[in-house]
Formats: structure tokens, C-alpha cells, sequence
């Protein structure tokens, strides 16, 4: 194979597979859908924290109730951080049930 | 102002010492193994074709004989040791798949054992309690971080091992996961190449070592890495996070991972290994992988992207790398937000 068949087949190559990532991408919209969820709440949850959470008052003399703030302030972020694995889960989960239904369907049309 | 050459030669040995390794030592691994008899058998091929198995102990001694070769070259003696903890901690975590490809590990000692992993970053004091969240900036967890830490090679070693299933998967995504916490690194720190920066040695170390392990392992596999391989790859993503202070961005680059492994647990209800556990995808006539539909398996990732449809092996490790491409984009935003803060707060 000369260098000019070599280099044009490899850039076909390159071009087919381009091809193919775009026709898979429309199959995975919800999982995509999820992963862009999951990020999005994850921010919202870091922007509660920095205009919220963040700005509660805390107590000005020093003793053991600024441990305790400080304690609550992290606990709920993490309370935060907590909902958000559950409902993860429960979409996860959701997008998997709909996997079987489809294929009921599937099995019925056949 | 003159360039200093030196962190530049140190990148380029970085990459290119692993390539060479692997892509001389390989091919002589993977003789060695099926004369022995220690190899695997590819189900997703209606061949059944016999591929040699822990190919990741090449991809260990690469990263090894690396990093000693670069601890050579440095000269900031504090620099020196935090190579030298990335080295035992990946090679901790290495030798645990060793032994778990051998014997054949329970699903809670695994993890367990990945825990030792952290130890010499833990007694090394190479770690910042301070993680930095977008808008938030850093912040300062020094109890929660501290209770966190011990999992941080357990946690990616595991979801990296549990996406392992197809020829080419994990190489591909990882080095997708790498290629996004160079350009994080860049953002959140300003890196500039001037002076040397260790989250971009351990990432070029990885990505040399990755590229040149996707050759023999990309479709249709020559060898598998096993347990060694990709607990060794997962141990050093951790690694990289808590080193390279970019743990929120590592999490965000690595969701498909945490969403195959977070659904596989919470949908089984605990730790099991792959054979204790009903099969989630089966073959079809023409050799596609589709949904078992058995409610009992596992939510996994590759179940969740055959729900359309059967999908061929190659075309469900693509999906992998659409998934991981559209996570990096997110963890790259994430940095800039993480840099807009940090600039705020500062």
C-alpha cells in the first residue's frame, strides 16, 4: 500500500469512527441527562453551601459552641450531600426498570 | 526569561519511559503467560479466543522503573518523596490485584486490603485537609478529610476495577479521566510548564503507561490486565486527586465510574464478585451484548446503555468514552469554577 493510500485510509478511519461516536451519542440522552443532573445538583449544592450554609452566624466569643457551628454547618452539607446519593440512586434505579418495561414491549411487538 | 528545560525533559522521559517499556515488555508477558496456561477466555466472542491474563504486572514495573527514573532527576528532596508515595502506594494497591488474580480475593477483603494503599500517604503528611469546592473555594475539613482519606485508593481502585469488562474500556476512559486532570491541573493552579508540577509527572507517567497498554488491549484483546491492572490504574487516580489537591474534579471526571460501581452496590445490597452475582447483559445470535432483564443483576452502566438495544463490544466501549468525554467536560467546568472561587477567596 503506498504512503497516499496509507494516509487516506487512515484519516477514513478517523472520519468513520467520528461517524459512529455521533450515531451511539443519541442512544444514551438519558444517561447523559443523569451524569448532567447529577453534576448540576452537585453545584447547586456548592453554591447552598457558599451563600447558605456558609453564611449562617456563628457565635463571636471563642468556646466550645463554635466547634458546635461549625460542627452543624458540616453536618448539613453533608445531609445535603446525602440526598443528593439518594435520589442518584432512585434515578439510576428508575432508568433501569424503564430498561425492563422496553423489553416487554419489545417482546410483544415481536 | 530563560526556559528551564529541565521539568520538559522530566514530562518527556515521564511518557515516553512507560510507552517503551510496555510496548517491549508485553508482547514477551504475553508468550510467557499462555505457555504457562494462565490465561482468560474472551466470552464476548464467539471464538472464545484463550487471552493472557495480568498484563497489568507489566504495566506495574512500568510505573515503577518510571518513577525511580524520575526521582533520580528531581532535585527538591520533597518533590523526591512525593513520587516515591505515589510509587508504594500504586504498587500497594498492584500487588493486592497480584494476589487477587492468583487466589481469587473475597469482594470485602478486596476493598479491605486497598485500604493499606493510603498508608504512606497518610504517614507521609502529603495531603491537604483543605479540598476546594466550586464557589466555596477551600475549605477546611480537617476531620471529615481525615476520615475520608483511608478510602481514597480503595474507593477508585474498585469503581475502575468494576468497569473493566471490555476489551479497551478501562484504558480508554482512564485516559480520558487523565487527559481531563491535565487541563484542570493547568486551570486551578495556573500551571504553566515553567517550574515542575507533580499532578502533571504522575498524569504523564499514567498516560504513557495507558496508551501503550490500549494497543494490546483494545479490540479484540491481546491480553487482559486482570485485578492488577486496573486496581494499580484506579490506585493512582486516587493518588493523583489527593496529591494534586483536585479531588472534587477527579469525582466529577470519574461519575460513569462511580455510577457503574455506586449502582452495582446499591442494587445488590453489599459486596459480591462478579460470578456471586446473576448476570446483567447476555450475548445475542450475532454476538451483541443485551440486557439479561433479569431483576435480580446488578444495575450496571453497560446494562443502562444496551436498554436501547443489543450494541457490539466495540460500539458499548464507545458509549464509555462518550459518557467519560461528557464528565470531563463537566469536571473541567467545575475547575474553572473551583479557580474563579479560589481567585475570590484569595
Amino acid at each position: 500500500m503506498s504512503l497516499l493510500e496509507s494516509t487516506s485510509k487512515f484519516f477514513r478511519d478517523i472520519g468513520a469512527g467520528i461517524v459512529r461516536y455521533l450515531h451511539l451519542t443519541p442512544r444514551l440522552w438519558k444517561i447523559i441527562g443523569l451524569e448532567s443532573f447529577i453534576f448540576a445538583t452537585f453545584v447547586g449544592i456548592c453554591a447552598i453551601i457558599s451563600e447558605g450554609i456558609m453564611l449562617l452566624p456563628s457565635p463571636t466569643e471563642p468556646g466550645w459552641l463554635i466547634f458546635v457551628y461549625a460542627a452543624l454547618k458540616v453536618g448539613l452539607s453533608l445531609l445535603l450531600v446525602g440526598i443528593w446519593l439518594i435520589v442518584w440512586y432512585f434515578l439510576t434505579k428508575r432508568l433501569m426498570k424503564n430498561d425492563g418495561s422496553n423489553k416487554i414491549k419489545n417482546e410483544e411487538n415481536d | 526569561m530563560a526556559l528551564n528545560l529541565l521539568p520538559i525533559v522530566i514530562y518527556i522521559l515521564a511518557f515516553f519511559t512507560p510507552l517503551l517499556i510496555i510496548f517491549v515488555g508485553m508482547p514477551f508477558q504475553i508468550r510467557f503467560m499462555l505457555k504457562k496456561g494462565i490465561f482468560g477466555v474472551d466470552v464476548h466472542k464467539k471464538e472464545k479466543p484463550k487471552i493472557a491474563e495480568m498484563g497489568g504486572i507489566i504495566l506495574l514495573i512500568a510505573i515503577i522503573i518510571t518513577s525511580i527514573l524520575t526521582i533520580i532527576l528531581i532535585d527538591d528532596p520533597a518533590d523526591k518523596l512525593s513520587v516515591g508515595i505515589f510509587c508504594i502506594s500504586v504498587t500497594i494497591a498492584g500487588i493486592i490485584g497480584i494476589i487477587d488474580d492468583i487466589f481469587n480475593l473475597s469482594a470485602l477483603l478486596k476493598p479491605f486490603l486497598l485500604l493499606f494503599g493510603s498508608i504512606p500517604i497518610i504517614a507521609s503528611g502529603r495531603y491537604e485537609t483543605k479540598p476546594m469546592l466550586p464557589f466555596v473555594g477551600e475549605t477546611r475539613l480537617n476531620i471529615v478529610y481525615f476520615i475520608l482519606l483511608p478510602f481514597i485508593i480503595s474507593v477508585p481502585a474498585n469503581s475502575v476495577n468494576m468497569l473493566d469488562v471490555f476489551n479497551g474500556s478501562m484504558a480508554t476512559t482512564v485516559i480520558l479521566v487523565l487527559i481531563t486532570i491535565f487541563f484542570a491541573n493547568m486551570i486551578v493552579f495556573q500551571d504553566n510548564f515553567s517550574n515542575l508540577n507533580l499532578t502533571d509527572i504522575f498524569v504523564f507517567i499514567m498516560l504513557g503507561t495507558l496508551i501503550a497498554y490500549w494497543f494490546f488491549n483494545r479490540y479484540p484483546a491481546k491480553t487482559f490486565g486482570g485485578d492488577t491492572g486496573s486496581l494499580t490504574v484506579g490506585a493512582s487516580l486516587g493518588v493523583i486527586a489527593v496529591m494534586g489537591r483536585l479531588e472534587i474534579v477527579v469525582i466529577i471526571a470519574m461519575i460513569p465510574f462511580i455510577m457503574n460501581s455506586f449502582g452495582i452496590i446499591s442494587s445488590v445490597k453489599g459486596l459480591f464478585e462478579r460470578r456471586q452475582m446473576a448476570r446483567p447483559t447476555k450475548m445475542t445470535k450475532d454476538w451483541k451484548i443485551e440486557s439479561t432483564g433479569d431483576p435480580k443483576a446488578p444495575i450496571t452502566l453497560v446494562g443502562l446503555v444496551v436498554q436501547e438495544g443489543p450494541l457490539h463490544e466495540r460500539d458499548v466501549v464507545k458509549t464509555f468514552n462518550i459518557l467519560t468525554l461528557v464528565s470531563g467536560v463537566f469536571a473541567i467546568i467545575t475547575a474553572i469554577l473551583i479557580r474563579v472561587a479560589v481567585g475570590v477567596t484569595s
